[in-house]
């Protein structure tokens, strides 16, 4: 009854005690709270039968009765790939953090545990309410994250993002409060299953979609609401970082999968629209990716510019597009992690997050450069790493759609390889720096680097059972009429 | 055997060397690091060897399990297929690989690179394997892709070196445009066959008889972009010469032998669609023609020893092109085959002089090196007449059936390649003159230091001299009376008809091209045997700074493209995120914040007045989304 929201439990109750726990334990006990999920979510997942019961581990409660909102969340096949991805990367993250000199205090694990609950129970959420709930629930640890622990242009850029996502948070509220109203008889206790199968006149689909769509586009970011994401990038702390970029970003592609079956024929009537939409955005990421000189940047640049490709995926509305969107939500979220991660490797040692501060570290640190070639690997979508089928994915269900589309967002492919190879090879490549002003890796960050390179390549090999449920996250279309 | 244990045989030992001479070569010996390399495509050769006895004729596929299944029928199997054809190009890439494995060991004696070298070498070759033997096209890809990831990491081997980063680079997105027009092409074939293995698209194409189907157009032209990225076609070749960076060992092993020959194969592979397609094949015998004779004639004045062979290179990748043109496939193979014998061969060749003489590369500081390299310019002569197409060695047959196939198709063609032949004997044997005739032109301290390479490198260099005098015997012209062995083999793979001409035809062309090929070995050693290559004069023609300049394509390429990307990146940052996007966000509250001056004392807090200015902005946008 309540195996589902034990997953929210659990990094909850770890964050309340971190808080009042002392700064010695807070780190550890925010690293089992990670594993302890980690081993729950695949303990959930070894037994969950997609074919059966597509919605399993079901916890309801009624919320206010009069109003037939209820608290609603569960496990199916939309969220497995994300919620493991909020697993790893939050554990990896803390993981992170674990390193000489560092000074964090409770207080920021138990900020991490709060983000990481709610990250769980965004995923999960089976009706809008909840959805909705845990979409803002987000923001507050993050916002406070940024705010406590960030770097010395935090207020501004926290600002920015904030007020950014409040205002399309309202915009979703005010729709999610009309669908509410609008449908309350048919809301039931069965998830988004019967929730799509309500219909909505055209009329309301569009305004609806669109308050929707704003929301997310914020949220990922989309072209042209991406604004606020590299000066938060460039100010928050890096571990931390590595889960608002790897999950985070996320949250607005999942919402899209979410609702994008309500909104079908709006969906087919601006596709013409959004889908270039988002590829500009995609192009227009890389190209200022490729010219930034600061590593943060160009890493926010390069998620901004991947995120519209998954986007445009989604929006067509195909099986191989949510498919797709969800792996490639799983490839980026690692890859993402991973080239964050490395930039708070480098950074910690040399002091800047300029690239020309830094060059030839392949001769000192062989293994560093090694592990960080797999994940830039990835994430330009080399075959037989996770971010190439993902990539397939998308640029298939887009060619389908459009050919030529699929020819403009694929830029990306080259333009990726551009400005991913110009950040490696600065970095790792040219005159190496004297010998043995390089601190090597500490064991924790060997971890990390080695459970997202395995992955990478593993998933790269073996991607068939995690990107087929995202089939079964499809057959929702079926009960829709087709374009 | 069966034929899944042959493949695992063939496929996995490279992979199996680059594991652990990536992983642990740091800590083991050299010799120990040298034979695992070695050993790899060694026991893929092997196995191919035994592929060959068991299954020649019949076309296997081994699936080991699926990758990924699309939509309906498009299931994305990790198989593979080993018919004739993958198995002609299986000796050519374990064969000649092995062999420059073994070259390796003594060319990369001191460097310190060395368990690194290995590995990617084996990698490369893993991932060639793959290319060849892939039975579908994304497994096609994923080698394909793998080869250009390999060809980055050895481009940029001494990656001490920016320029050499910059080369590597260069390759790799380069080739990326190639690759993805190679995606849509499969994504679109995907969508009018609705099958992407080579037998399933085969037997949907087979059944249709129509010429020109606009479909295929687009899928034969974008597969063809691919092609010219990989094997360096106009207007995507640029990048070979510049992968010249790299160590010589992998010029003639990547950029020469195999990997850049992936294109050929590639349209040999898929040759049923370019049959139905004369529009195609017609945009690919231009592009061929263009692409020998633009890098021939750039080869004339190149003074760098492996610049001049790169565009060499790319001259005979545009001959093979315009093989595949007007539908000669096989004989594409006969000389891709014959090519990576003398390529690879003079290649190592350039290896061991630049290796006697300490890294250095200009030919107008060597000369008179045949008095202390014996072997190698004993080699070095072999590869040379056979690239230039003296009779009989094995560049002479596989040159002439290219030419008489393209004289019964396109006499434009013919002209074009025969003009390109006869360049290709003038800058082969200004080099050979300049290099090993004369005398030394370079610092008498390293004329003292010239030695012979030793055994580890001429062994495979002696090999690889038999085999370009001998590897025209694989396909001898229909009018010795002999059977055409390559094409005996190949046609249960790749339907065509024998190429043939006129016997008064064919001993005319002996006859000529035995003819102008010893006039021009004359004049060449006339003019640059004693003196080397002249220095560039002062006030230079046109043509000649044309040439000198590489045809400024380069440069095109730099304003045209790259320049203007860059700025636009640049431009989009502060123009449009600074700029455009952040005042349009804000506009609305700049206005209020102006117009309502005096109220300003009403307003509270700034997070509040900014809410609603962004809330009005954003509003904005979300009314011109709506009104669209």
């Amino acid at each position: 009854m309540y195996l589902a929201a034990l997953l929210i439990a659990i990094p909850l109750t770890s964050a309340l005690i971190a808080f009042f726990a002392g700064k010695r334990i807070a780190p550890y006990l925010s690293l089992a709270s990670g594993v302890a999920s980690l081993f729950y979510f695949l303990l959930l997942m070894g037994s969950y039968d997609v074919v059966k019961n597509y919605l399993s581990y079901n916890t309801s409660l009624s919320w206010i009765p009069e109003m037939r909102i209820f608290f609603h969340v569960g496990f199916d096949a939309a969220a497995v790939l994300p919620l493991l991805l909020t697993q790893l990367i939050v554990t990896l993250s803390t993981l992170a953090t674990l390193v000489r000199g560092n000074d964090r205090n409770a207080a920021y694990y138990g900020l991490i545990g709060l983000t990481h609950a709610a990250l769980n129970g965004f995923f999960m959420a089976q009706n809008p309410v909840t959805f909705y709930l845990f979409f803002e629930a987000t923001l507050i640890p993050v916002y406070f994250l940024v705010l406590q622990y960030g770097g010395p242009d935090r207020r501004k850029a926290v600002f920015k993002f904030f007020l950014y996502t409040v205002f399309g948070g309202l915009l979703m509220l005010a729709a999610i409060v009309f669908l509410q109203f609008h449908m309350r008889e048919h809301l039931s206790l069965a998830g988004w299953d019967d929730f799509y199968k309500n219909k909505l006149d055209l009329k309301y689909q569009y305004w609806l979609f669109a308050a929707f769509f704003i929301a997310f586009a914020i949220k990922t970011p989309l072209f042209p609401f991406h604004t606020w994401q590299a000066d938060l990038y460039a100010q928050a702390d890096r571990p931390s970082l590595m889960i608002i970029a790897a999950v985070m970003s996320k949250m607005g592609v999942f919402g899209l999968i979410r609702f994008d079956f309500l909104f079908v024929e709006a969906i087919y009537r601006w596709q013409y629209l959004l889908i270039p939409l988002c590829l500009i955005g995609v192009v227009y990421g890389a190209l200022v990716a490729w010219r930034q000189n600061d590593m943060i940047r160009i890493l926010a640049y390069s998620s901004f510019s991947h995120l519209g490709l998954i986007a445009a995926g989604i929006l067509t509305m195909a099986n191989l597009g949510i498919q797709g969107g969800l792996f490639a939500m799983l490839a980026h979220g690692l890859a993402a992690a991973g080239l964050f991660f490395v930039a708070d490797v480098l950074i910690r040692r040399t002091g800047t997050t300029q690239l020309d501060g830094i060059s030839g570290l392949a001769h000192l640190q062989p293994r560093l450069s090694a592990y960080f070639f797999v994940i830039v690997l990835s994430a330009i979508g080399l075959p037989l790493t996770c971010g190439f089928v993902g990539e397939f994915y998308l640029l298939w269900c887009i060619a389908e759609y459009k050919p030529y589309l699929a020819m403009f967002g694929g830029l990306t492919l080259i333009l990726g390889a551009a400005y991913l190879l110009r950040l490696y090879q600065k970095t790792m490549f040219g005159k190496s720096p004297e010998q043995g002003t390089f601190q090597g890796l500490s064991l924790s960050e060997d971890y990390v680097l080695i459970v997202i390179g395995l992955l990478v390549i593993v998933l790269g090999f073996f991607p068939i059972h995690w990107i087929g449920l995202g089939q079964y996250a499809f057959r929702f279309m079926n009960h829709l009429p087709a374009n | 055997m069966n034929p899944e244990l042959i493949l695992h045989l063939i496929l996995w030992p490279p992979l199996a060397g680059f594991l652990i001479n990536g992983i642990l070569g740091n800590h083991m010996p050299k010799w120990l690091v040298s034979a695992i390399a070695c050993c790899a495509p060694l026991l893929s050769f092997t196995a191919s060897a035994v592929a060959f006895s068991q299954l020649a004729g019949q076309a296997t596929t081994v699936k080991l399990y699926t990758w990924f299944v699309g939509e309906g029928s498009a299931i994305v199997d990790f198989s593979f297929l080993i018919d004739n054809l993958s198995m002609v190009m299986l000796f050519v890439v374990t064969g000649v690989g092995t062999l420059i494995h073994v070259y390796s060991i003594g060319y990369m004696a001191e460097d310190r690179g060395f368990h690194r070298f290995f590995a990617y070498l084996n990698l490369f070759v893993f991932f060639m394997l793959l290319l060849v033997l892939g039975s579908n096209l994304v497994v096609l890809f994923a080698g394909w892709e793998g080869v250009g990831l390999c060809s980055f990491l050895l481009i940029g081997f001494w990656y001490d070196n920016l320029e050499y980063n910059k080369a590597a680079t260069k390759a790799f997105v380069m080739n990326r445009i190639g690759d993805l027009a190679f995606l849509v092409a499969i994504f679109l074939t995907i969508y009018t066959t609705g099958a992407v293995s080579f037998a399933d698209v085969h037997d949907t194409m087979s059944n249709d008889v129509q010429l020109n189907d606009p479909a295929y157009i687009a899928i034969s032209l974008l597969f063809f972009i691919g092609v010219c990225g990989k094997s360096a076609q106009i207007p995507l070749f640029t990048w070979l010469p510049d992968a010249m960076a790299g160590p010589t060992p992998v010029s003639a092993l990547i950029h020469a032998a195999t990997m850049v020959t992936a294109g050929i194969y590639l349209i040999a592979r898929m040759h049923f669609m370019y049959d139905l397609v004369p529009v195609t094949q017609l945009v690919i015998g231009i592009t061929g023609c263009l692409t020998a004779l633009v890098a021939a004639t750039i080869a004339l004045k190149q003074n760098d020893i492996k610049k001049i062979l790169a565009y060499s290179t790319v001259s005979q990748l545009g001959f093979m092109a315009v093989a595949l043109a007007v539908g000669a496939y096989i004989t594409a193979i006969f000389h891709l085959v014959t090519h990576a014998f003398f390529k690879a061969l003079l290649f190592l060749g350039a290896g061991s002089v630049i290796h006697g003489l300490h890294g250095e590369q200009d030919i107008r500081r060597m000369g008179g090196l045949r008095k202390k390299m014996r072997w190698t310019y004993g080699v070095m002569l072999v590869g040379t007449l056979a690239i230039a197409g003296l009779p009989p060695l094995s560049g002479f047959f596989s040159k002439d059936e290219i030419l008489m196939a393209a004289h019964s198709h396109n006499i434009g063609f013919f002209i074009a390649l025969a003009l390109a032949s006869a360049f290709t004997a003038w800058y082969m044997f200004r080099m050979f003159a300049s290099v090993f005739h004369g005398a030394f032109r370079g610092k008498d301290a390293t004329w003292d230091h010239v030695h012979e390479a030793p055994w580890s490198m001429r062994g495979p260099l002696v090999v690889l001299a038999v085999l370009s005098v001998a590897g025209g015997l694989l396909g001898l012209p229909a009018v010795t009376g002999q059977s055409h062995r390559l094409y005996k083999f190949l046609v249960p793979s790749i339907v065509q008809g024998r190429v043939s001409a006129s016997h008064a035809f064919e001993f005319a062309l002996w006859g000529i091209s035995l003819v102008v090929i010893l006039a021009l070995l004359v004049i060449c050693f006339k003019r640059y045997g004693s003196s080397g290559p002249s220095e560039p004069s002062v006030t230079p023609s046109l043509f000649e700074r044309l040439l000198v300049n590489k045809y400024f394509i380069d440069e095109i390429y730099e304003r045209l493209l790259v320049r203007p990307l860059k700025m636009a990146g640049s431009w989009l940052m502060h123009r449009g995120d600074y700029g455009i996007i952040d005042r349009v966000v804000h506009f609305p509250g700049k206005v209020v914040e102006s117009g309502a001056f005096a109220l300003r004392n009403l307003q509270d807090g700034r997070l509040s007045s900014y809410l609603l200015y962004s809330a009005v902005a954003l509003l904005v946008f979300l009314t011109l989304f709506l009104i669209f």
